[in-house]
């Protein structure tokens, strides 16, 4: 215990020794880093993801697991979450912000298509797996085909 | 340590929607059980795994860009830089679904009340801001700098170093203060008290985050690990492609280097050698050559492998007079830009493999890729492989 105690002191020691060193750079080298600007960017960045970015998702969550059907919640929560990171990692080539005339190398491929491709991957195995569900259920179902063929 | 602080009561119709701070993380009214201290420990473990990884890698990125008096980078082994570099990217790609499933899993923390209690609360809560913005910073300018983009007024390099030690700052006070939580949630099975009425359970949220950790590098990790080049339909560049088979960062049009005329064209070797040499293209053709297959490696993460002929530099000192270990200054033909110059250190200018290259895989340069002479060295990021080479300054 007294070991541990000590090892968290040292590491929140350290941390705030990282600070220090962040400071101290940012000051040094302010025409490059420009602090005030870098601040402001990582600050909004944290109070945008806190305050939208994840209550969204939240309620998007909540959407699907209140109103799916039960063979559908997981799979749509698997592809939406997919969809999301990989819309997310892919958003500045598919915009192409990068893109320049003068050197073709940057973003050389159909990003519009390979998204296509990836996401229609994701949400043809998340059918599939949500199919298999929904025919295990009604196979696994006790009662005549009548109250089978409303799965819920 | 025991003072324990006092807040005001919201009213109960706001109350009821916020979470108390206890421990484990209470869930908001969702009441999803992913919002889970074992969900938040796991991820939390693999964070702190990549971003160290980053970081890192990232700094060894750094030094060599930036080196410390104190520290001869070495020329070995060649593809060193190329390995820690895609390791430095994929690793930060790959942590973007796992940075974005812990926060959204440690939400309801966001909003609870009180917002701390105690002093360890309140140090643990501070150092958040540093590293959940740094975090999000760092991964958010590393994907736009893949793609060429930079929507900011600072320099992407400086700033996202800047940005790599707050973030582990904040970290390491983090796990100073959560490391009794996590080892306890770990202790937890992940199954327990886990019915799902067919949403996605704890460890089936994991995978999915895994998965989509793997199909992000599956998707862009082509950049620089060949195989994967076919499924890489999301990889902001490809070793492939480009004049010669492959890819500029800086082309020729953007330096103001194309159309250099050959007549007037000399190579200077000059500075501190017993005999400074001024050569055409002509004579540095004459002289005798080397090949040698090296991979350029960009500091954004491609890679692509080529095989290089031109004259060693070591033989152009040597021919020159200059003492054995100078250090060596390039510059370009470029009028402007960032690395119109570049240091070449004791070691990389000893070496064999270190070319003044005229020609890849048997053709002449491309503009693009530095006609007429470029700098190719092993163990070296990409910015630093001077192109348009008229100048060997030695110091």
């Amino acid at each position: 215990m007294r070991a541990g105690t000590a090892a968290r002191v040292l590491a929140a020691v350290a941390g705030v020794a990282m600070f220090a060193v962040t400071v101290r750079y940012a000051v040094l080298r302010s025409i490059d880093v420009r602090p005030a600007v870098w601040v402001r960017w990582w600050v909004t960045a944290a109070v945008v993801h806190d305050v939208v970015v994840a209550p969204a998702a939240i309620a998007v969550g909540w959407l699907v697991v209140r109103f799916a059907p039960r063979w559908l919640k997981a799979p749509l929560q698997t592809a939406l979450l997919l969809s999301a990171v990989i819309v997310a990692v892919s958003w500045p080539a598919l915009r192409g912000y990068g893109r320049m005339p003068s050197n073709p190398t940057y973003l050389p491929r159909d990003y519009a298509g390979g998204l296509t491709l990836t996401l229609a991957v994701v949400w043809i195995a998340c059918a599939g797996w949500a199919a298999a569900r929904l025919v295990r259920r009604r196979q696994a179902a006790p009662l005549g085909p009548s109250v089978a063929a409303a799965p819920r | 340590m025991a003072v324990r602080l006092r807040w005001p009561e919201p009213p109960p119709a706001v109350r009821r929607w916020l979470p108390e701070p206890g421990e484990p993380i209470a869930p908001p009214a969702t009441s999803s059980k992913l919002h889970d201290d074992r969900i938040a420990a796991r991820l939390g473990i693999a964070l702190a795994v990549t971003f160290t990884v980053c970081f890192l890698t990232g700094l060894w990125s750094h030094v060599q860009q930036d080196p410390p008096t104190w520290l001869a980078i070495p020329a070995r082994p060649a593809g060193l830089y190329r390995i820690t570099q895609g390791v430095h990217v994929i690793t930060g790609l790959a942590a973007i679904p796992l940075l974005l499933a812990k926060l959204w899993a440690v939400w309801p923390r966001f909003v609870q009340w009180p917002p701390f209690r105690t002093v360890r609360e309140a140090l643990w809560r501070a150092a958040l801001l540093p590293l959940v913005g740094g975090s999000l910073f760092l991964l958010g300018t590393g994907t736009a700098n893949i793609a060429g983009w930079y929507p900011w007024k600072f320099d992407f390099r400086k700033a996202h170093f800047a940005a790599s030690w707050l973030t582990m700052g904040g970290l390491l006070i983090h796990v100073a203060a959560v490391a009794g939580i996590t080892a306890a949630a770990l202790r937890r099975s992940l199954k327990e008290d886990d019915a799902t009425d067919g949403r996605l359970s704890r460890r089936g949220f994991l995978g999915v985050v895994g998965a989509a950790a793997g199909v992000v590098t599956v998707t862009t990790a082509g950049a620089t690990v060949r195989p994967l080049r076919a499924l890489s339909v999301l990889a902001t560049r490809d070793p492939g492609s480009g004049p010669q088979g492959v890819p500029v960062n800086r082309s020729a049009a953007d330096a103001g280097t194309r159309g250099v005329d050959l007549g007037a064209y000399r190579l200077r070797v000059e500075g501190r050698v017993a005999t400074p040499l001024v050569l055409t293209y002509d004579e540095v053709l004459a002289m005798s050559t080397r090949t040698a297959s090296l991979p350029i490696t960009c500091v954004e993460g491609w890679s692509a492998s080529a095989d290089w002929r031109g004259v060693p530099l070591r033989d152009l000192l040597r021919r020159a007079g200059a003492e054995p270990g100078a250090e060596v200054v390039l510059s370009s033909l470029e009028q402007r830009g960032a690395y119109r110059t570049s240091k070449v250190g004791q070691d990389h200018a000893a070496d064999a493999d270190t070319l003044l290259a005229t020609h890849l895989d048997g053709q002449p340069l491309d503009p693009d890729h530095g006609f007429p002479l470029r700098l190719i060295a092993p163990n070296r990021p990409g910015v630093l492989q001077t192109k348009w080479v008229t100048t060997v300054e030695v110091r």
